[in-house]
């Protein structure tokens, strides 16, 4: 596996690299279109919206979540499912939970061709307002910030264990 | 290519994506459509009846895919089943390990229709 060394203050650039080529990969496959990368802003939130969440561990352990305000997902769930979906409908949780999990999937497998490997998990979905998971005090995290179809989405990704365990553990465990 | 008279099941816990398949499934023809939300649900409705096919994702809570693959090709009586492994693991090793237990075709998600269309045309030829 590839030896990365942690700053306690960044996302190691693997992680970060492997999720900005998936997020354009996935998209533009299932929506046609590229989303625009609007930069990171760690200050900016989503407001009422819903929130697929992946865990990875393995070789790093760190969480990916897919957050979209309650119009970007109305209007992507459409589109992705081909018939209109009601906002507060379990079918809502089953449409953000299967793109986080697409993107998950793939994540892991970027990510095995740069020597990293990871399991992922299930997905968990959340629905409210700016709704973010607790997360381990003083780890590294990263909000991305896209536009697509006149749309906003929210990626983050978070690192779930300290440093000396976050890359260049055990492989494969 | 005529797929009256086949019979599949769909198994996946997302309601979504069954949705989503069975529209798939019955715009290229097919008919006879059950589904299933988890391996063990569906490993259960294919020992009550014959499946002709079977498509399946691979992470699912109780009884994943590549267990309920597994489930299958060690019955007697279901081991001949079709099975496509419809799934977001990407992974060279994941797609080993179900070609190793036996899947008949694996689709990488995101897919579209026509790329469901050739893998059962694959099977079906």
């Amino acid at each position: 596996m590839t030896a990365t060394k942690v700053n306690e203050k960044e996302m190691p650039g693997v992680i970060t690299n492997c999720v900005k080529d998936s997020v354009s990969s996935i998209f533009n496959t299932i929506f046609g279109v590229v989303p625009d990368y609007c930069g990171d802003d760690e200050t900016k939130d989503i407001g009422d919206g819903v929130v697929g969440i992946i865990s990875f561990v393995g070789d790093s352990s760190w969480i990916l979540m897919l957050a979209l305000p309650k119009t970007s997902a109305e209007t992507l769930a459409e589109k992705f499912c081909g018939f209109k979906v009601e906002y507060d409908s379990p079918d809502m949780g089953d449409v953000i939970g299967e793109l986080a999990n697409v993107m998950a999937g793939d994540i892991v497998a970027r990510m095995g061709v740069e020597g990293v490997k990871v399991a992922m998990s299930l997905p968990t979905v959340l629905r409210g307002n700016n709704v973010e998971p607790f997360m381990p005090k003083g780890l590294p995290d990263k909000k991305m910030h896209y536009t697509m179809l006149g749309k906003d989405l929210m990626v983050k990704v978070a690192v779930a264990k300290p440093s000396d365990q976050l890359m260049g553990a055990t492989p494969g465990t | 290519m005529s797929y009256d008279g086949k019979k599949v099941l769909v198994v996946d816990d997302s309601s979504v994506m069954r949705q989503i398949i069975k529209k798939n499934l019955k715009e290229l023809g097919f008919a006879d459509i059950s589904d299933a939300e988890d391996g063990a649900q569906g490993l259960k409705k294919l020992g009550e009846v014959p499946y002709d096919l079977v498509v399946s994702d691979w992470n699912m809570p109780k009884m994943t895919g590549i267990e309920f693959l597994k489930a299958v090709r060690a019955d007697g009586g279901m081991k001949g089943t079709n099975f496509i492994m419809v799934t977001s693991e990407a992974d060279k090793a994941k797609i080993v390990e179900a070609v190793e237990a036996g899947v008949s075709q694996y689709i990488v998600k995101p897919f579209n229709a026509n790329q469901l269309e050739e893998k059962i045309k694959a099977i079906f030829k």
